[in-house]
Formats: C-alpha cells, structure tokens, sequence
C-alpha cells in the first residue's frame, strides 16, 4: 500500500515536485553555460540565488508531503482508515527519495557531466551533495513536517526556534559572554557537520517511529527540542576529545612522531620588520625551535591551550592562546604555521605568537613564571604540484579538478578559479613565474584547513571551489614584483599543494620566565 | 458489545472532558450519544477511534482495546465526522479511487449508486465543496466499504434541510446492517434512526436506555384539579420539571407506568378532574433531562 499511498501524494504534489526539479536542472544548466568566470557576473547571482531557493523549496515540499497526511493532527482522515503505519512511512521516505532527492542528483549528475566530469566522478560528487541536503535540509524538514501539521504552524515553530537560537547562543553565549566554538574555524569544524548529519538521521528515525506507530507528538516534539540543543552545543564538544577523534582518523598515522617543538630562547625576541603595524591585543612571542620536520612539510597549530604558573605551581591564568579572549584579533592571527623548506630534519626556528588578555599581561609581565603550552598541531605533507596559464587557462589537473585562469577587471591581479565534484585542496602555496622560468613573484599560501575524510557541500552546487588570486602590479607604486604586468603573457602559476596526514599534540613547558621577555618590539 | 467503554478519563490541560464515561453498545443496535455542548461526545468518539488517548478507563471496539486498533479493525468501521479532514485537492472520484484498495469489503456499486443518490460531483475537488456536500462526501467515503461499525461525530451540524433528509435516508438503508454509534445535537433526526441512547453530560454518563424504554417511561403529564394546585412537598421521583399554572400541574414524569402514576396522583391530590398523558419527543426528553442536570434537579 505504500506505493498507492505515494501515488496519491504525487498527484497532489507533483505541480511543486516539478517545479522544483525544473529548477535544479535550470540552475545545473546555467551553472554549466556561465563557466567558471560567468560573462555575465548577474546571472551567476542569479544561479546562487536560485540555489538557495531551490534548497528552501526541498525543505517546502518534504513538509508539504508530510502534511498531507498530518500526525498531530486529529481531523486527518487517514488516522480512520486501515492503513500501516509502515506503509505511510515508506511512502514519505519514498516521496522524499524519489521527488525531492532524486531531482536534485540527477540535475547535480548533469552538471557534473556538462562541466566535463567523468560519469563516476559527476556520480559521487552528486551523491555526496545530495546525502548533504538530505541529512542538512530534508531530514529536519521532515522532522518538523511530522510533528506539525500545516505549512504555517511547521514555519512559525521554525522561526521560533531560530530566533531562540540567535538570542540564546549567539547574542546570549558568544556576543555578551564571549563564549567562543571549540572546533569552528579550524580543520576540525567537519565534525560538529557529521553530528548534525548523525542527529538528522538518528533524530528522524526516532521521530517518525515514534509519531507514526504511537503517535507521541509530546514526546517526539521534545526529542526534537532536546535534540536541537544537543546540535547547538555540539559546537562546544572539548577539544580534547574532539582532537582525539581527529588523531584516529589520521591518514597517516605516527607520520609526525619525530617532531619534537622546543623552547629556544636563542632565538632571541622577535624582529618584526621596520614600519610594521603595532599588533592587535595584547601579544607575546616565545621562540620555538621545531626538529624531525619532514622534507616539503607544512607544520599547522590547530589550537593551543595555555597554562601561566608561579614557582610554586599555583596556577596564575589558563586559557586559549591562539584567540584573543578580548575580542580583538582571531585564529588566523595566532596562527601558527611551520614549513620544512630545507633538508628533511633540518630544524625550524619560529617564534609562536600567543595572546593573552590585558589584564593578565599587565597582572605577570615581571614576575617569574612557568609557561605551559598544550599544542594541538597538524602535519601537512606536499601533494602535488600544479603548473597552469596565469592568464586564460581553461586546463584539467587530476586532484585539483577543471581550472581557469584570467587577469582581474583591475588588471593587477592573477585569479584562479577550480572546481572538482570530489574536493579541492584547501592548503596551498603559489608563485606566479614567468615564461623563461627565471623569475618569480613572491610565494603566496593559504590554508584553510578542513581536516574531513569527504568534503561536504550543499551550496550552491554539488561541485567544490577553489578561488584565489595572485596580484602582480601595485596600483600605489610601493611593492614591485618581478613577474609584473610586462611579464604575464606566457607566465605560469605554479601551485604545491598540502594534505593533512597526522595530526598530533605536544607540551611546551618554559620555566622561570617573564612574560615581558616575550613582548613584541612594539610593546604590548 | 461492539463498543465497550468503562471509566474512561481524558482530560486536556485542568478541563476533564471525560470523568469516568462508561457505555455499551450492542452489535446490530444504532446508539446515540447525545448530550450538551461540551458534554464530551466527540472526545468520546476520537478515543473510541485511537485519534486520543485515554488518560484512565479502557475503551473496546470490535473487542480491542482502542489504543492497539490496528488496520484490520479499521477496515471494519466507518468513521463520519463533521470535522474530519478530506484530501482537499482530490476530486471525490479520485479520493474514493484512493481508499478502494485498502478495504477488502469495499462494493463498487454500492459506491455508484450513494454517488448517485447523493447527487455528489465526483468530479470536482473536495476543498471546492461546501460543507454539506463535504458531509456527503465524508458519507460516501465510509458507507461502500460495507462497515460493521459506522461511528457518525456530528454528522448533521450545519447542514441544509434537504441535505439532511438526503443524508438520512442514505444511512438508513443501510442501518440494519451495522452497528451505527451517532453523536448528534439533531435529536429529531437521531430519533428516526436511533435504537438506544446515551445522554452524557460533562464527561459523565446520566443514563443509557433503548429508545422503546425510553420514550415508553417518559411522558408529560398534565393533572387538573377541581381548585387550585398546592404542589406536593416531596416531588415523587421522576417526576421533572413541575410547572403549576391555576389548577393545572404539568410535568415530565421519567418512570412512567399507568397504574405508578396512578397511584401517586391519587395520592398527592384531591378533586381530580383529568389527567392528560403524552408521549414525549427525543428532543423534549432531552431538554427536560438536559436542564434538570444544569439547575441540578435531577
């Protein structure tokens, strides 16, 4: 019976199921037609709007299906007829299956195919998008569609509880208490996403089982509230654990064994350039010196937690010392990155920048003190390396997917556009070199490391981007680059890009110091 | 008994719509419930159906517990409800193509000819027929799959007359084959079709009796005597309502036998000159029994 039941649920829906597979094929066909550098910048807005209403259409019609044969509900006629509680709910799996996840795989596979992915790649790549959308957009419109039972009661009690979620945890935690997210911002951000897959769908399981077979809406909706609150603090699981889960998962496990970080006060303090701005918040630098560094590696400090003791080890501050805790500054400031750049297990010497709030800087810069650094650190090890036109390239690299390449509006800048249906690198560094190969831009690098095993996006297509830029000319005259604007026909960007392979954590343990001795040039 | 229900409870929030209901029906029998408004007739009904769920009490249809009914049960009964909820997009065609499969019973003439009888447009969406034809509709929905037991929620509020009458005489070709449990303000048109009834107020049973019983022991009764009526200092029970106008008593005698009242004329009065006896209409017996429980006479 379910099939007859999901017969009558398309007839009565299949003008909205329509419409929005029309609208899915429409933006993978735009997609396709505009490339990668739209010619037309307002039609690539347009696809990226049309995407976003193309996911709140999912959400729309997964509840509208359930609403058409409404739980909480007690004038439904189904709830009078002989019908299974097992049939209705593979007929509402089946509906979301097959008119509101189907569409948008096939359009995600189109597009894939039309930009000129293999059919497997465009598969997986559609796949993975589509258990996204599933997991991020249908299964809690399902959820709300089974415990309400209108449109209008499932979008007030979705707006009530956004507008709860925007009061209690980010006015209420993160703007006045300045409660920050243990992993957000870093490579670790993928697991609180895999929570919320795994509560979407252990959350539905329950949910439909308990509303269709007891027909528990108390229950369920409190399932649903408790399990919303578990989603929100997910996003302040330990970072201990959350770390320890990362280490299991490592690709190459005991890779960064050898690495050993060391106080080096040898190094001396540090030297910022001359005329370099004074830094935000209130900053010290401990000089490390970092051996067992893999040839080509890339050193990455996740997080480090920091203890101050006095001599006789009471504890004087503890806190995160890669954000600032006053609110100015932020994790890419702190960062710390290490490249092996010379001979495998030459040392490394660097100095870590750690913030600490004014006042405890002001409280201990003259007394001695013993200074713990738990570092939470990711080994990066190159990949590969890329080599393609800095200007008009249209190529296709195997890892990094199909790119392009073209010279800005401005005319002073490089920028690269790639997509692949699998993933793209998220650490990199680039030098832009000229045709002769003798001469080369200063090398540039980003990371913005996501640590996952399969990249998940939803937004706005199933295909992953990397964009970036390179600049060659400066407009204002004070930076010239070898490679300039004379020199950009024929130049090649050249690309090496970085995996995560082991993740790993070290103590820093510096006795009988002074902060003080750590100040930057410019005081703090 | 084909329904069964015994110190059921159901509350919502600190109101107690039902405080202890018991009833019985008998298979074969057409049962109304009747009662005022907010007596806790529907929430009687949406528990019998497993839509609520007691708090107390247990509550048997087709001899299982309402809380485990299961396909199988359901394809036995009927359910017509003026609040029920039909597919609103589908035509009644459509909609009666849909549930078909799910009832092995189902008769496909008989369907035809209630479309026929009925006068309902197959053909034209549900959510574009008014109510009375919704109602209609609701009817055609329950009656072709041949129910045991037809459980009617108000079937009549808010429809026309006719509409009525066509209603009427569409489930009463069919009353003898099932168990009909009909909740209704309309007594006149319950009596026609109504073999016993159930008068429940404020979530309580007041009494349950065939309507041959009923309507045999309840009768106004008019005394007029030779002088002016001094009403007795103790009302004989039954006797409900007592209204003295010069030298005529009238009243609604609940436990009426001949020779009872009789007797207690006899007894309480001098100079009789006439006693006038009527049978009592469903819907005075209601009323009577309805304000009796409200001013608390009864």
């Amino acid at each position: 019976m379910a099939w007859h039941i999901l017969k009558k649920d398309a007839r009565l829906l299949w003008l909205a199921a329509a419409a929005l597979a029309f609208t899915h094929i429409a933006i993978a066909i735009l997609r396709s037609w505009l490339g990668l550098f739209p010619h037309t910048p307002q039609l690539g807005v347009l696809a990226d709007v049309l995407s976003i209403i193309a996911l709140i259409g999912v959400a729309i019609l997964t509840l509208a299906a359930m609403h058409q044969d409404a739980v909480p509900d007690l004038r439904q006629d189904w709830l009078i007829r002989p019908i299974k509680p097992l049939d209705m709910i593979l007929a509402k799996l089946c509906f979301v299956l097959l008119l509101v996840q189907a569409p948008l795989f096939i359009a995600d596979l189109v597009e894939g195919l039309l930009q000129g992915f293999s059919f497997p790649a465009a598969t997986m790549g559609a796949a993975a998008r589509n258990l996204t959308v599933l997991c991020l957009f249908t299964l809690p419109a399902l959820l709300f569609g089974v415990v309400t039972h209108s449109l209008t009661q499932a979008f007030a009690v979705a707006a009530a509880a956004l507008i709860l979620y925007l009061a209690v945890f980010l006015v209420g935690t993160v703007m006045l208490f300045g409660v920050r997210t243990s992993v957000g911002g870093t490579g670790l951000a993928w697991l609180v996403e895999a929570f919320w897959a795994g509560a979407a769908i252990i959350g539905t399981a329950m949910v439909i089982g308990l509303q269709f077979f007891r027909r528990a809406t108390t229950l369920s909706r409190a399932l649903i509230f408790a399990g919303g609150g578990a989603v929100i603090l997910s996003a302040f699981v330990p970072w201990h654990l959350a770390f320890a889960l990362q280490e299991t998962l490592a690709k190459e496990p005991g890779a960064a064994r050898p690495v050993d970080l060391s106080f080096y006060p040898q190094l001396g303090p540090v030297a910022l350039p001359a005329g370099s701005a004074a830094p935000r918040g209130t900053v010290v630098y401990v000089p490390l010196r970092v051996r067992g560094l893999p040839r080509a590696a890339l050193l990455l400090l996740d997080r480090a937690n920091l203890r101050i003791t006095d001599r006789s080890g009471r504890t004087l501050y503890e806190g995160r010392s890669n954000l600032s805790v006053d609110g100015v500054g932020s994790i890419l400031d702190a960062r710390l990155e290490v490249r092996q750049q010379g001979n495998a297990d030459s040392p490394v010497y660097i100095h870590q920048r750690i913030f600490l709030p004014a006042d405890v800087y002001a409280r201990l810069r003259d007394q001695p003190i013993t200074l713990e650094v738990d570092e939470s650190l990711t080994l990066f090890r190159s990949q590969a390396k890329y080599s393609l036109p800095a200007a008009g390239g249209d190529v296709r690299l195997a890892g990094l997917g199909r790119c392009a390449s073209r010279i800005d509006a401005d005319g002073d800048d490089v920028l690269i556009h790639c997509e692949d249906p699998m993933r793209v690198p998220t650490c990199f560094t680039a030098e832009l070199e000229d045709s002769s190969g003798s001469l080369r831009n200063p090398e540039r690098e980003f990371c913005d490391p996501d640590y996952s095993p399969v990249q998940a996006a939803f937004w706005p297509d199933t295909l992953h981007h990397l964009h970036w830029g390179a600049p060659f000319f400066d407009r204002a005259g004070l930076v010239h680059y070898p490679v300039d604007g004379s020199r950009i026909d024929g130049a090649r960007l050249l690309l090496q890009t970085y995996e995560p392979r082991d993740h790993f954590t070290r103590r820093l343990t510096v006795h009988d110091v002074r902060l003080a001795d750590f100040a930057s040039p410019h005081g703090t | 008994m084909i329904v069964r229900t015994d110190d059921l409870h159901k509350a919502f929030n600190r109101h107690e719509a039902l405080r202890g209901l018991s009833i019985a029906v008998e298979e074969g029998s057409a049962y109304a419930l009747i009662g005022p408004n907010g007596a806790g007739k529907t929430t009687t009904l949406r528990v019998l159906m497993n839509i609520l769920k007691p708090e107390r009490g247990s509550a048997t249809v087709l001899g299982v517990d309402s809380r485990r009914l299961t396909a199988a049960e359901f394809s036995q009964i009927g359910y017509v409800s003026e609040n029920q909820e039909l597919p609103a997009r589908l035509t009644v065609r459509q909609y009666l193509e849909y549930l078909r499969p799910f009832y092995a019973s189902w008769d496909r003439k008989l369907e035809d000819s209630i479309l026929e009888e009925l006068r309902l447009p197959p053909d034209i969406r549900i959510g574009n027929l008014s109510h009375g034809m919704r109602m209609k509709a609701a009817l055609a929905c329950a009656l072709p799959l041949k129910p045991r037991l037809l459980v009617l929620d108000e079937p009549f509020s808010g429809l026309d007359a006719l509409v009525r009458d066509e209603f009427m005489e569409r489930l009463l070709q069919q009353a003898g084959e099932m168990t009909i449990l009909i909740s209704s303000h309309e007594l006149a048109e319950i009596e026609h079709v109504a073999t016993h009834v159930g008068f429940i107020d404020q979530g309580r049973l007041l009494f349950q009796d065939s309507m041959v019983e009923l309507t045999g022991r309840v009768r106004e009764v008019r005394v007029t005597l030779e002088g002016k009526v001094v009403p007795p200092a103790a009302v004989p029970d039954g006797w409900l309502q007592l209204a003295v106008a010069g030298n005529v008593l009238s009243f609604v005698d609940t436990r009426f036998s001949e020779e009872r009242l009789s007797q207690s004329v006899a007894t309480h009065f001098k100079g009789i000159r006439n006693v006038d006896v009527r049978p009592v209409a469903l819907r005075s017996i209601f009323t009577t029994l309805a304000r009796t429980t409200r001013d608390g006479e009864g």
